[in-house]
Protein backbone atom coordinates (compact mmCIF):
# COMPACT_ATOMS: atom_id res chain seq x y z
CA UNK A 1 0.00 0.00 0.00
CA UNK A 2 1.63 3.20 -0.66
CA UNK A 3 2.10 6.31 1.42
CA UNK A 4 -0.85 8.44 1.19
CA UNK A 5 0.15 11.51 4.05
CA UNK A 6 3.71 12.72 4.35
CA UNK A 7 4.81 15.58 7.05
CA UNK A 8 4.34 18.84 6.09
CA UNK A 9 7.87 20.76 5.66
CA UNK A 10 7.85 23.81 8.51
CA UNK A 11 8.08 26.69 7.32
CA UNK A 12 10.79 27.71 9.98
CA UNK A 13 12.76 24.94 8.00
CA UNK A 14 12.32 26.97 4.96
CA UNK A 15 12.93 29.75 6.28
CA UNK A 16 16.16 28.89 8.01
CA UNK A 17 17.71 27.34 4.70
CA UNK A 18 16.84 30.92 2.87
CA UNK A 19 17.69 33.54 5.69
CA UNK A 20 21.04 31.71 6.60
CA UNK A 21 21.81 32.14 2.61
CA UNK A 22 21.35 35.44 2.13
CA UNK A 23 22.85 36.64 5.24
CA UNK A 24 25.89 34.90 3.70
CA UNK A 25 25.58 36.43 0.41
CA UNK A 26 25.19 39.89 2.07
CA UNK A 27 28.08 39.89 4.18
CA UNK A 28 29.84 38.99 1.26
CA UNK A 29 28.93 41.38 -0.88
CA UNK A 30 29.37 43.85 1.71
CA UNK A 31 32.99 42.48 2.12
CA UNK A 32 33.56 42.78 -1.54
CA UNK A 33 32.14 46.56 -1.73
CA UNK A 34 33.86 47.42 1.22
CA UNK A 35 37.12 46.22 -0.71
CA UNK A 36 36.59 48.17 -3.93
CA UNK A 37 35.54 50.99 -1.44
CA UNK A 38 38.86 50.91 0.59
CA UNK A 39 40.76 50.64 -3.18
CA UNK A 40 38.57 53.84 -4.47
CA UNK A 41 39.88 55.93 -1.13
CA UNK A 42 43.24 54.40 -0.87
CA UNK A 43 44.15 54.46 -4.22
CA UNK A 44 47.08 52.48 -6.11
CA UNK A 45 48.96 49.66 -3.15
CA UNK A 46 45.83 48.62 -1.06
CA UNK A 47 44.79 45.21 -2.03
CA UNK A 48 42.57 44.92 -5.30
CA UNK A 49 39.36 43.42 -4.99
CA UNK A 50 40.76 41.27 -7.66
CA UNK A 51 42.87 39.80 -5.73
CA UNK A 52 40.27 38.06 -4.35
CA UNK A 53 39.11 36.68 -7.47
CA UNK A 54 39.84 32.42 -7.05
CA UNK A 55 39.75 32.38 -10.60
CA UNK A 56 42.42 34.53 -11.02
CA UNK A 57 44.59 31.24 -9.39
CA UNK A 58 42.96 29.37 -12.44
CA UNK A 59 43.91 31.46 -15.20
CA UNK A 60 47.29 31.52 -14.16
CA UNK A 61 47.54 27.89 -13.03
CA UNK A 62 49.23 26.71 -16.53
CA UNK A 63 51.96 29.65 -16.10
CA UNK A 64 52.55 28.77 -12.59
CA UNK A 65 53.13 25.07 -12.90
CA UNK A 66 55.30 25.74 -16.10
CA UNK A 67 57.07 28.47 -15.10
CA UNK A 68 56.78 29.47 -11.29
CA UNK A 69 55.83 32.95 -12.44
CA UNK A 70 51.69 34.20 -11.97
CA UNK A 71 50.24 36.38 -15.13
CA UNK A 72 50.03 40.20 -14.75
CA UNK A 73 47.40 41.15 -12.20
CA UNK A 74 47.23 37.71 -10.55
CA UNK A 75 48.74 37.50 -7.08
CA UNK A 76 49.76 34.31 -4.97
CA UNK A 77 46.48 34.83 -2.76
CA UNK A 78 44.48 34.14 -5.85
CA UNK A 79 46.22 30.67 -6.27
CA UNK A 80 45.19 30.04 -2.55
CA UNK A 81 41.64 30.93 -3.47
CA UNK A 82 41.73 28.96 -6.34
CA UNK A 83 42.86 25.56 -4.09
CA UNK A 84 40.32 26.58 -1.56
CA UNK A 85 38.05 26.29 -4.22
CA UNK A 86 38.89 23.23 -5.44
CA UNK A 87 38.48 21.75 -2.01
CA UNK A 88 35.09 23.26 -1.32
CA UNK A 89 33.90 22.12 -4.57
CA UNK A 90 35.09 18.35 -3.52
CA UNK A 91 33.45 18.78 0.03
CA UNK A 92 30.38 20.83 -0.84
CA UNK A 93 29.93 20.89 -4.22
CA UNK A 94 29.12 24.21 -6.00
CA UNK A 95 28.65 25.96 -2.32
CA UNK A 96 31.13 28.88 -3.76
CA UNK A 97 28.26 29.76 -6.36
CA UNK A 98 25.20 29.47 -4.61
CA UNK A 99 26.66 30.95 -0.96
CA UNK A 100 29.35 33.27 -1.66
CA UNK A 101 29.72 34.26 -5.43
CA UNK A 102 28.63 37.79 -5.53
CA UNK A 103 28.38 38.21 -8.68
CA UNK A 104 26.06 35.61 -8.48
CA UNK A 105 24.49 36.85 -5.76
CA UNK A 106 23.54 40.33 -7.49
CA UNK A 107 21.64 38.07 -10.52
CA UNK A 108 19.53 37.23 -8.23
CA UNK A 109 18.87 39.82 -6.25
CA UNK A 110 18.09 41.24 -9.96
CA UNK A 111 15.70 38.14 -10.54
CA UNK A 112 14.19 38.15 -7.68
CA UNK A 113 13.14 41.79 -7.73
CA UNK A 114 11.98 41.36 -11.33
CA UNK A 115 10.00 38.42 -10.44
CA UNK A 116 8.00 40.58 -7.19
CA UNK A 117 7.65 43.54 -9.94
CA UNK A 118 5.75 40.80 -12.34
CA UNK A 119 4.32 39.35 -9.59
CA UNK A 120 2.85 42.62 -9.09
CA UNK A 121 1.70 43.58 -12.64
CA UNK A 122 -1.33 40.88 -14.18
CA UNK A 123 0.47 42.28 -17.88
CA UNK A 124 3.49 41.34 -17.48
CA UNK A 125 2.61 37.94 -15.98
CA UNK A 126 0.65 37.59 -19.10
CA UNK A 127 3.58 38.61 -21.40
CA UNK A 128 5.76 35.84 -19.97
CA UNK A 129 3.24 33.42 -20.42
CA UNK A 130 2.91 34.53 -23.90
CA UNK A 131 6.62 34.75 -24.72
CA UNK A 132 7.04 31.43 -22.82
CA UNK A 133 4.04 29.56 -25.30
CA UNK A 134 5.95 31.09 -28.34
CA UNK A 135 9.11 29.78 -27.41
CA UNK A 136 8.52 26.26 -27.63
CA UNK A 137 12.49 26.01 -29.19
CA UNK A 138 14.16 27.84 -25.57
CA UNK A 139 15.14 24.37 -23.67
CA UNK A 140 16.70 23.43 -26.52
CA UNK A 141 18.74 26.52 -27.49
CA UNK A 142 19.37 26.92 -22.85
CA UNK A 143 20.65 23.35 -23.04
CA UNK A 144 23.23 24.16 -25.93
CA UNK A 145 24.35 27.62 -24.63
CA UNK A 146 25.25 25.99 -21.11
CA UNK A 147 28.14 24.45 -22.77
CA UNK A 148 29.31 27.96 -23.38
CA UNK A 149 31.10 28.13 -19.68
CA UNK A 150 33.02 25.73 -20.92
CA UNK A 151 34.29 27.02 -24.01
CA UNK A 152 35.15 30.21 -21.98
CA UNK A 153 36.98 28.42 -19.33
CA UNK A 154 39.38 26.64 -21.71
CA UNK A 155 39.79 29.92 -23.70
CA UNK A 156 40.87 31.54 -20.66
CA UNK A 157 43.48 29.25 -18.84
CA UNK A 158 44.50 28.21 -22.22
CA UNK A 159 44.60 32.33 -23.61
CA UNK A 160 46.60 32.95 -20.07
CA UNK A 161 49.28 30.14 -20.57
CA UNK A 162 50.00 31.45 -24.28
CA UNK A 163 49.87 35.19 -23.93
CA UNK A 164 50.95 35.43 -20.49
CA UNK A 165 48.03 38.11 -19.57
CA UNK A 166 44.42 37.33 -18.90
CA UNK A 167 42.94 37.29 -21.88
CA UNK A 168 39.08 36.78 -20.04
CA UNK A 169 40.21 39.74 -17.97
CA UNK A 170 38.90 42.21 -20.64
CA UNK A 171 35.52 40.27 -20.92
CA UNK A 172 34.65 39.62 -17.47
CA UNK A 173 31.64 41.43 -15.73
CA UNK A 174 33.64 40.43 -12.10
CA UNK A 175 36.51 42.52 -13.53
CA UNK A 176 34.07 45.53 -14.79
CA UNK A 177 32.16 45.38 -10.95
CA UNK A 178 35.20 45.58 -8.99
CA UNK A 179 36.26 48.78 -11.07
CA UNK A 180 32.73 50.43 -11.07
CA UNK A 181 33.89 53.25 -8.87
CA UNK A 182 36.30 54.32 -11.55
CA UNK A 183 33.65 54.63 -14.52
CA UNK A 184 35.18 53.26 -16.96
CA UNK A 185 33.20 51.88 -20.04
CA UNK A 186 35.00 49.07 -20.90
CA UNK A 187 34.27 46.07 -22.98
CA UNK A 188 33.86 44.05 -19.42
CA UNK A 189 31.47 47.37 -18.54
CA UNK A 190 29.46 45.98 -21.74
CA UNK A 191 29.27 42.62 -20.72
CA UNK A 192 28.33 43.45 -16.83
CA UNK A 193 25.80 45.67 -18.08
CA UNK A 194 24.09 42.92 -20.46
CA UNK A 195 24.55 40.03 -17.68
CA UNK A 196 22.57 42.84 -15.20
CA UNK A 197 20.10 43.06 -18.02
CA UNK A 198 19.44 39.60 -19.18
CA UNK A 199 19.37 38.76 -15.19
CA UNK A 200 15.83 40.82 -15.23
CA UNK A 201 14.61 37.67 -17.43
CA UNK A 202 16.58 34.81 -17.01
CA UNK A 203 17.99 33.28 -13.53
CA UNK A 204 21.61 33.57 -13.23
CA UNK A 205 22.51 33.97 -16.67
CA UNK A 206 26.01 34.49 -16.39
CA UNK A 207 26.52 31.69 -14.03
CA UNK A 208 24.53 29.11 -16.69
CA UNK A 209 26.10 30.31 -19.90
CA UNK A 210 29.40 31.71 -19.42
CA UNK A 211 31.06 31.69 -15.69
CA UNK A 212 34.19 29.41 -15.93
CA UNK A 213 34.43 29.33 -12.33
CA UNK A 214 31.22 27.65 -12.36
CA UNK A 215 32.27 25.20 -14.79
CA UNK A 216 35.71 24.15 -12.72
CA UNK A 217 33.06 23.84 -9.87
CA UNK A 218 30.79 21.77 -11.37
CA UNK A 219 33.23 19.11 -13.16
CA UNK A 220 35.41 19.15 -9.62
CA UNK A 221 31.72 18.83 -7.82
CA UNK A 222 31.26 15.54 -9.37
CA UNK A 223 33.41 14.20 -7.30
CA UNK A 224 31.27 15.15 -3.90
CA UNK A 225 29.97 13.50 -1.65
CA UNK A 226 27.15 15.53 -0.60
CA UNK A 227 23.99 16.07 -3.15
CA UNK A 228 20.55 16.64 -2.52
CA UNK A 229 19.02 13.28 -2.45
CA UNK A 230 14.94 12.92 -3.19
CA UNK A 231 13.07 10.61 -1.51
CA UNK A 232 10.44 9.52 -4.50
CA UNK A 233 7.75 8.34 -1.06
CA UNK A 234 7.75 11.45 0.01
CA UNK A 235 7.87 13.22 -3.38
CA UNK A 236 4.12 14.69 -4.51
CA UNK A 237 5.17 15.20 -7.89
CA UNK A 238 4.49 19.15 -8.16
CA UNK A 239 7.37 20.16 -9.44
CA UNK A 240 8.06 23.21 -6.81
CA UNK A 241 11.33 22.33 -7.04
CA UNK A 242 12.14 22.40 -10.30
CA UNK A 243 10.92 26.24 -10.77
CA UNK A 244 12.48 27.21 -7.48
CA UNK A 245 15.36 25.87 -9.12
CA UNK A 246 17.85 28.70 -10.06
CA UNK A 247 19.65 26.68 -12.69
CA UNK A 248 16.70 24.85 -13.79
CA UNK A 249 17.76 21.56 -12.55
CA UNK A 250 15.07 18.74 -13.00
CA UNK A 251 15.34 17.75 -9.22
CA UNK A 252 12.52 16.31 -9.44
CA UNK A 253 13.75 13.49 -11.71
CA UNK A 254 16.62 12.31 -10.10
CA UNK A 255 17.18 10.31 -7.15
CA UNK A 256 20.40 12.42 -6.16
CA UNK A 257 20.80 16.23 -8.15
CA UNK A 258 24.59 15.36 -9.40
CA UNK A 259 24.28 17.81 -12.03
CA UNK A 260 27.27 19.77 -12.70
CA UNK A 261 25.11 23.23 -12.72
CA UNK A 262 23.75 22.85 -9.28
CA UNK A 263 25.15 25.71 -7.32
CA UNK A 264 24.33 23.99 -3.97
CA UNK A 265 21.93 26.61 -2.83
CA UNK A 266 19.01 24.18 -1.49
CA UNK A 267 16.41 26.48 -3.27
CA UNK A 268 14.71 23.22 -3.94
CA UNK A 269 14.61 21.68 -0.20
CA UNK A 270 13.44 24.87 0.94
CA UNK A 271 10.48 25.31 -1.73
CA UNK A 272 9.26 21.63 -1.08
CA UNK A 273 6.51 20.96 0.77
CA UNK A 274 7.13 17.77 2.13
CA UNK A 275 9.02 17.39 5.07
CA UNK A 276 11.02 14.11 3.85
CA UNK A 277 10.97 14.61 -0.41
CA UNK A 278 14.69 16.20 -0.11
CA UNK A 279 17.21 16.49 1.89
CA UNK A 280 20.64 17.54 1.45
CA UNK A 281 22.84 14.24 2.37
CA UNK A 282 25.99 12.88 2.72
CA UNK A 283 26.95 9.45 0.40
CA UNK A 284 28.87 6.63 1.21
CA UNK A 285 29.40 3.33 -0.06
CA UNK A 286 27.66 0.42 1.15
CA UNK A 287 27.21 -2.88 0.84
CA UNK A 288 23.52 -2.98 1.25
CA UNK A 289 22.30 -3.38 -2.50
CA UNK A 290 18.98 -0.80 -2.39
CA UNK A 291 19.71 0.50 1.25
CA UNK A 292 16.06 2.83 1.32
CA UNK A 293 13.16 1.09 2.15
CA UNK A 294 10.92 3.52 0.99
CA UNK A 295 12.20 2.98 -2.30
CA UNK A 296 10.93 -0.65 -2.26
CA UNK A 297 7.33 0.94 -1.18
CA UNK A 298 7.61 2.85 -4.09
CA UNK A 299 8.60 0.03 -6.56
CA UNK A 300 5.73 -1.99 -4.85
CA UNK A 301 3.48 0.32 -5.27
CA UNK A 302 3.96 1.07 -9.56
CA UNK A 303 4.24 -2.59 -10.21
CA UNK B 1 -0.43 23.37 -5.51
CA UNK B 2 -2.20 20.16 -6.14
CA UNK B 3 -1.40 18.67 -2.67
CA UNK B 4 -4.03 19.02 0.49
CA UNK B 5 -4.17 20.00 4.67
CA UNK B 6 -5.70 16.75 5.71
CA UNK B 7 -7.04 16.61 9.46
CA UNK B 8 -4.79 13.86 9.59
CA UNK B 9 -2.03 16.40 11.24
CA UNK B 10 -1.15 17.74 14.26
CA UNK B 11 -0.70 21.51 14.40
CA UNK B 12 2.87 20.53 15.31
CA UNK B 13 3.24 18.07 12.64
CA UNK B 14 0.89 18.97 9.58
CA UNK B 15 0.87 16.06 7.01
CA UNK B 16 0.21 16.14 3.34
CA UNK B 17 -2.25 14.35 1.08
CA UNK B 18 0.01 12.61 -1.91
CA UNK B 19 -2.87 13.05 -4.46
CA UNK B 20 -4.30 10.17 -6.37
CA UNK B 21 -2.71 11.40 -9.99
CA UNK B 22 0.82 11.66 -8.60
CA UNK B 23 3.35 9.46 -10.18
CA UNK B 24 6.69 10.70 -8.95
CA UNK B 25 9.82 9.37 -11.01
CA UNK B 26 11.06 6.19 -8.67
CA UNK B 27 14.40 6.76 -6.80
CA UNK B 28 16.69 4.08 -6.69
CA UNK B 29 20.27 3.84 -4.97
CA UNK B 30 22.98 1.63 -4.19
CA UNK B 31 24.60 3.95 -1.97
CA UNK B 32 23.99 4.81 1.76
CA UNK B 33 22.65 8.48 2.64
CA UNK B 34 22.52 10.40 5.54
CA UNK B 35 20.88 13.59 6.32
CA UNK B 36 23.20 17.00 6.77
CA UNK B 37 22.47 19.98 9.02
CA UNK B 38 22.05 23.16 6.76
CA UNK B 39 23.69 24.96 9.73
CA UNK B 40 26.01 22.43 9.65
CA UNK B 41 26.65 22.46 5.77
CA UNK B 42 27.46 26.04 6.28
CA UNK B 43 29.40 26.33 9.03
CA UNK B 44 31.68 23.39 7.73
CA UNK B 45 32.19 25.00 4.74
CA UNK B 46 32.60 28.39 5.92
CA UNK B 47 35.10 27.35 8.55
CA UNK B 48 37.25 24.72 5.59
CA UNK B 49 37.42 28.40 4.54
CA UNK B 50 38.79 30.46 6.91
CA UNK B 51 41.16 27.36 7.93
CA UNK B 52 42.76 27.52 4.75
CA UNK B 53 42.95 31.13 4.26
CA UNK B 54 44.44 31.92 7.90
CA UNK B 55 46.74 28.76 7.33
CA UNK B 56 48.01 30.29 3.97
CA UNK B 57 48.21 33.56 5.71
CA UNK B 58 50.27 31.80 8.20
CA UNK B 59 52.68 30.52 5.60
CA UNK B 60 53.24 34.04 4.16
CA UNK B 61 51.36 32.46 0.66
CA UNK B 62 48.57 34.79 0.68
CA UNK B 63 49.75 37.90 -1.28
CA UNK B 64 47.51 40.12 -2.27
CA UNK B 65 49.65 42.47 -4.50
CA UNK B 66 52.79 41.68 -6.00
CA UNK B 67 54.36 44.97 -4.12
CA UNK B 68 56.92 44.36 -1.66
CA UNK B 69 57.40 46.35 1.29
CA UNK B 70 60.38 46.74 3.72
CA UNK B 71 59.43 45.99 7.24
CA UNK B 72 58.95 50.00 7.70
CA UNK B 73 56.33 49.57 5.18
CA UNK B 74 58.40 51.03 2.42
CA UNK B 75 57.86 50.19 -1.20
CA UNK B 76 60.87 48.33 -2.39
CA UNK B 77 61.61 48.17 -5.86
CA UNK B 78 63.70 45.29 -7.57
CA UNK B 79 67.33 45.03 -7.05
CA UNK B 80 69.31 45.35 -10.70
CA UNK B 81 69.52 42.17 -11.85
CA UNK B 82 65.81 40.54 -11.09
CA UNK B 83 63.92 38.75 -13.29
CA UNK B 84 61.48 40.77 -15.72
CA UNK B 85 58.69 38.92 -13.50
CA UNK B 86 59.23 41.10 -10.90
CA UNK B 87 58.37 44.08 -12.43
CA UNK B 88 54.47 45.10 -11.51
CA UNK B 89 52.40 48.02 -12.56
CA UNK B 90 52.96 49.66 -9.27
CA UNK B 91 56.48 50.78 -9.94
CA UNK B 92 57.68 53.69 -11.29
CA UNK B 93 60.08 54.18 -14.38
CA UNK B 94 62.54 55.41 -12.37
CA UNK B 95 62.06 52.06 -10.46
CA UNK B 96 62.68 50.34 -13.45
CA UNK B 97 65.94 52.10 -15.31
CA UNK B 98 67.59 51.59 -12.23
CA UNK B 99 66.37 47.55 -12.08
CA UNK B 100 67.09 46.63 -15.43
CA UNK B 101 69.42 47.76 -18.19
CA UNK B 102 67.63 50.02 -20.27
CA UNK B 103 67.95 53.80 -20.46
CA UNK B 104 65.20 56.49 -20.39
CA UNK B 105 65.41 57.70 -23.72
CA UNK B 106 65.21 54.21 -25.24
CA UNK B 107 62.57 53.33 -23.08
CA UNK B 108 59.82 56.37 -23.91
CA UNK B 109 61.12 56.01 -27.71
CA UNK B 110 60.14 52.72 -27.95
CA UNK B 111 56.63 52.98 -26.13
CA UNK B 112 55.99 56.62 -27.63
CA UNK B 113 55.88 58.06 -24.03
CA UNK B 114 56.37 61.78 -23.85
CA UNK B 115 59.64 62.90 -23.09
CA UNK B 116 57.75 65.31 -20.58
CA UNK B 117 56.64 62.38 -18.87
CA UNK B 118 58.28 62.65 -14.75
CA UNK B 119 60.28 59.20 -14.02
CA UNK B 120 58.63 59.11 -10.77
CA UNK B 121 55.06 58.02 -13.13
CA UNK B 122 53.74 54.63 -12.37
CA UNK B 123 53.87 51.72 -14.89
CA UNK B 124 49.71 51.45 -14.20
CA UNK B 125 49.31 55.05 -14.48
CA UNK B 126 50.76 55.28 -17.73
CA UNK B 127 48.65 52.20 -19.09
CA UNK B 128 45.65 53.68 -17.12
CA UNK B 129 46.16 57.45 -18.36
CA UNK B 130 47.11 55.76 -22.28
CA UNK B 131 50.14 57.44 -21.90
CA UNK B 132 52.58 55.94 -24.93
CA UNK B 133 51.66 52.20 -25.68
CA UNK B 134 53.38 50.64 -22.82
CA UNK B 135 52.00 47.66 -20.54
CA UNK B 136 54.02 45.33 -17.49
CA UNK B 137 53.74 42.00 -20.34
CA UNK B 138 55.35 44.21 -23.58
CA UNK B 139 57.75 45.94 -21.01
CA UNK B 140 59.18 42.70 -20.03
CA UNK B 141 59.31 40.82 -23.17
CA UNK B 142 61.09 43.98 -24.43
CA UNK B 143 63.76 44.09 -21.79
CA UNK B 144 64.06 40.60 -22.33
CA UNK B 145 64.50 40.52 -25.96
CA UNK B 146 67.54 42.61 -25.36
CA UNK B 147 66.63 46.42 -24.71
CA UNK B 148 69.25 48.79 -25.40
CA UNK B 149 70.55 49.94 -22.78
Amino acid sequence: MPTTFVPRRSPQSARQIRWSRHIVQTVVVAWIAWIVWSKAVAGPGSASAEAFCPFGGFETSLTWITTGATVAHVHTANLVLAGVIVVLALIGRGFFCGWLCPLGSIQEAIRGMAHAATNRAPWMRRAGRTISAHTPWWPRVDHILRYGRYVVLAWAIGGAAVTGVMVFREYDPWNALLSVAEFEISTAFVVLIAVVALSVFVDRPFCRYACPLGAVQGLIGKASPLAIQRNADACLGCNICNNACPMNIEVNQATRVTDTNCIGCLECVAACPSQDALALTVTFPTRLPIRTSDIETKEGALL
Amino acid sequence: MSTLDTPTGTPDQPMLRIPKSSHPMPTSTTHGNRRIPVLAYVVVLLAVIGVLVAGSQTMGWFKTTGQMTSSSGEKVAPAAGAATSDIKGWMSIQQVLDAYPVTKEALYAHFGIPADTPTTTTLSELKEGAVGTLDVPTLRSWIDDGAPA
